[in-house]
């Protein structure tokens, strides 16, 4: 027996009410848990036809073994599903979230929740350790995100954890947001949507007796404290945790299980800065009514608005239930590239002019797409409730844009639908050759760049001595040139990280650091803790600058009782990351869409005065690929798992599923 | 029935300002304790509160100096004792019965010791006793939010 699961799923089909149990262990520990799990049950769930509106398709909840346990910044979910967000194909993808969810769900009984099928009225599913029951939700529809959970706590009691959807889910707006609490969000995806179209407003799960199993709690006590210290650069936990004698609330939060929060995903060390205190009253937690602060919110208005207005519009976009992701750093430049280049004079009917000086114009890069409040209060109403030109924008960027005959402007910001993130061209000006490792991960992913690997791309390059001015964390830096001595060992190839002085190298073992990224990005959310925080990659104090990069490993060996080596996890990670490519390709994906991201990397990253190239090279990023895909063990040509690969990761089945479309590749 | 005066106690103050709600101090005790973690099976009770737009926060328990629980336990000192080195009030494992009347008796609206029905036993916080580092919700709380003030301080 395993610690960690509380070994059962729970499977309801929404058409006939229909509930089953599946049997956990049936799919751990080799699929870890989180979005391990997800996507394997997923590839059991739907068939190649399946799409983000078929009946048969599923939205998958998951927590991960660590959830629910003193691990630190361990209290998360998971969704996995099709995803309406994606573009040209709605991929399969993952988005996660923050708060209590994770854990209630298991203390109710369940490792996962797989929804399938639709209702025919409007439900919310309520699940206890001794009831299943699907309810009516009509005198929830159409209420905000905050007025839906309201109600329920009501009803369910103040311990309940609850997911659910605003307006934006209910009218299948392709980038609507799952919200937990006033601060946790599955944004990315575009999964409230798919709650909407199966008319299930909310999801709650009451605590019960249900144990989470400890295997070895002496030793994992003992992980807890030697991490939590590692993972606070210097000083932080040091930091006041609010300021009530100003206008604003600063909070800085450790998690075990109220993890990671807001909803643009933020958390340790969640900085909820600028909150205005009129929200929070004195000596109250920030998070407790309002939470996230003002500064993504920002990117939407112009500037001269004060932060409570940049905060009121943040949280309009959580009570409708927005990805804000989308509205204020995807689609809003989108818009703001297009209305420059003089092809939509007007937006929502009203004539407009926005900033000029876009998120890439380099140096006068002003970080806001400038419209005024009103016009933003206008268009997200409309995008959430189908209203006038907002009936448009809620089909999401690169399929709005066909609607209005802008298809030729989407490749600025957009790819495989979602908007930029850690690529080196719009809000995160990384250096190259950082961005070679983001566009090869992008290539492959079914979702934004790098939607899962912030510990590589933000991390890295704050502990940059000569890029320190781009620090998020407080901490002490290094120097290049120990980084790249320490990168060797850690990747395990010379020149991982080397490319910066020496552009030539730019492009070479980067397939080896994307590689190594993406399974650290699969164990971190199958666990599950923070992406931002994880894995612990550099120590300046230590002296040959290596982070505690095996934690996650003996977190998950002390909570479940395994005793994996790094090794071995990466093998589950890899076998996770197979069927994720097996569901892609089932989808019709190939290496065409992998090559999508190409013209992307036309536009500028914004250090012309680095030695370093500012655009991709676009023959040494494909031959970067093709080892790409050969250290997959993926077809050259198709991008495929090859069935050797597959039946080496012991994906026998998946490899047959994949066979009989001919997809294998051989 | 007369109540001899019973030594102070021990007890762990929480810190408001300095606490994130991360529930951590929660889920260890469980850990530390039962070696599993779920609500119940911790000495540390949580307020939720977000309907009510209150801070989320831990509940402790006090151990009193006039303790209910104590004087309500129909084996005192045999399964609700005394430590004779902290002072707090805690509960032997092997001799509770799992009768409730200590919970009956805890003069909180929110009952600071709770029943883990299965094993019938009821679960307070004995301030980790016998724990080389001391109590382990102190020790895991990284915000140092959380206190042990020794008998006699304050």
């Amino acid at each position: 027996m395993y610690g960690g699961y509380v070994g059962k799923i729970l499977r309801i089909d929404l058409a006939s009410g229909a509930v089953n149990k599946l049997n956990t262990l049936n799919y751990v520990p080799h699929f870890i848990g989180g979005i391990g799990l997800g996507y394997r049950l997923l590839w059991d769930e739907i068939k190649k036809d399946t799409t983000e509106w078929s009946s048969e398709n599923a939205l998958i909840f998951t927590s991960g073994p660590c959830c629910g346990t003193p691990v630190p910044t361990s209290g998360r979910a998971e969704v996995i599903g099709l995803a309406p967000q994606g573009y040209p194909i709605p991929w399969a993808a993952v988005s996660g979230f923050g708060g209590d969810f994770g854990p209630k769900m298991k203390f109710a009984g369940y490792d996962a929740i797989i929804i399938s099928g639709k209702a025919t009225s409007p439900k919310y599913l309520f699940v206890s350790e001794t009831e299943v029951q699907l309810l009516d939700a009509e005198f929830l529809w159409g209420l905000t995100n905050y007025s839906t959970q309201d109600a329920l706590l009501s009803r369910h009691g103040d311990d309940v954890a609850i997911a659910c959807i605003g307006p934006a889910g209910e009218n299948r707006v392709r980038w609507a947001a799952i919200m937990s609490k006033r601060k946790n969000a599955a944004g990315q995806g575009g999964f409230g949507a798919v709650m909407g179209d199966k008319k299930l407003k909310a999801i709650v799960v009451k605590p019960g007796s249900v144990e989470v199993p400890i295997a070895r709690p002496d030793k994992l006590l003992a992980e807890v404290q030697k991490v939590s210290a590692e993972m606070s650069p210097k000083g932080q936990n040091r930091n006041p945790l609010f300021t009530d004698t100003g206008r604003y609330t600063i909070r800085r939060a450790s998690c075990a299980y109220s993890g990671c929060t807001a909803s643009i995903n933020a958390c340790l060390p969640c900085y909820f800065n600028g909150v205005p205190l009129k929200y929070t009253g004195y000596g109250s937690m920030s998070g407790s009514l309002y939470c996230a602060g003002a500064a993504a919110n920002a990117f939407l208005l112009k500037s001269g608005y004060s932060q409570e207005v940049n905060f009121e519009i943040g949280k309009l976009v959580d009570q409708l239930g927005l990805n804000a992701w989308e509205a204020f750093v995807g689609m809003n430049w989108f818009l703001q590239n297009c209305n420059n280049a003089g092809k939509l004079p007007k937006i929502m009917g009203e004539a407009v002019e926005l900033n000029r000086n876009g998120p890439a114009v380099y140096p006068k890069t002003e970080l806001n797409a400038g419209f005024t409040a009103e016009l933003a209060v206008k268009w997200l109403r409309g995008v959430a409730l189908r209203e006038g030109e907002g009936d448009v924008w809620a089909e999401g960027t690169p399929r709005g844009a066909e609607m209005v005959g802008l298809s030729g402007e989407v490749w600025r910001t957009h790819k495989h639908g979602y908007g930029p993130h850690w690529d080196g061209r719009y809000l995160h000006f990384i250096h190259y050759p950082v961005w070679v490792v983001s566009a090869l991960s992008w290539a492959t992913q079914g979702r934004d760049p790098f939607n899962q690997e912030h510990g590589y791309v933000e991390r890295y390059t704050s502990f940059v001595k000569e890029w320190s001015n781009q620090s998020l964390w407080a901490t002490d830096t290094i120097p290049y040139r120990e980084i790249c001595r320490a990168g060797a060992k850690i990747y395990g190839v010379q020149y991982a990280n080397e490319g910066w002085d020496k552009p030539e190298l730019g492009y070479v073992d980067k397939e080896y650091v994307a590689v190594w990224h993406n399974h650290r990005a699969i164990i971190k959310s199958s666990i599950p803790v923070c992406d931002r925080q994880f894995p612990l990659l550099y120590d300046p104090d230590k002296e040959d600058k290596i982070g505690d990069v095996d934690a996650e490993v003996r977190l998950f060996n002390a909570v479940v009782g395994t005793d994996w080596s790094l090794d071995e996890m990466n093998k589950a990670a890899e076998r996770v990351f197979n069927v994720m490519r097996a569901l892609h390709v089932r989808q019709g994906r190939n290496r065409k869409h992998d090559e999508s991201i190409l013209r992307y990397y036309e536009q500028p990253a914004n250090w012309p005065d680095e030695p370093g190239p500012q655009t991709m090279d676009v023959n040494k990023f494909l031959d970067l690929l093709d080892r790409f895909y050969k250290l997959r063990g993926w077809d050259k040509d198709t991008g495929c798992p090859t069935r050797a690969k597959l039946e080496e990761l012991g994906l026998k089945d998946i490899a047959d599923g994949l066979a009989s479309k001919r997809q294998t590749g051989g | 029935m007369t109540e001899e005066k019973l030594p102070e106690s021990s007890y762990i103050r929480w810190n408001q300002k300095e606490c994130s709600a991360c529930s951590r101090c929660l889920t260890a005790c469980a850990t530390y304790h039962c070696g599993a973690v779920a609500l119940h099976l911790s000495a540390i009770k949580w307020v939720e509160g977000e309907s009510l737009h209150v801070f989320r926060h831990p509940l402790f328990c006090k151990q009193c100096s006039h303790p209910e629980c104590y004087y309500a336990c129909p084996l005192r000192d045999v399964a609700l004792c005394i430590d004779s080195v902290t002072g707090a009030r805690y509960i032997d494992k092997d001799e509770c019965i799992g009768c409730g009347k200590c919970i009956e008796a805890c003069p909180f609206e929110v009952k600071r010791i709770n029943l883990d029905e299965e094993k019938s036993i009821a679960i307070k916080c004995d301030l980790c006793r016998g724990r080389v580092g001391g109590p382990v919700c102190v020790a895991v709380c990284d915000r140092q939010a959380l206190i042990l003030v020794t008998r006699g301080g304050e």
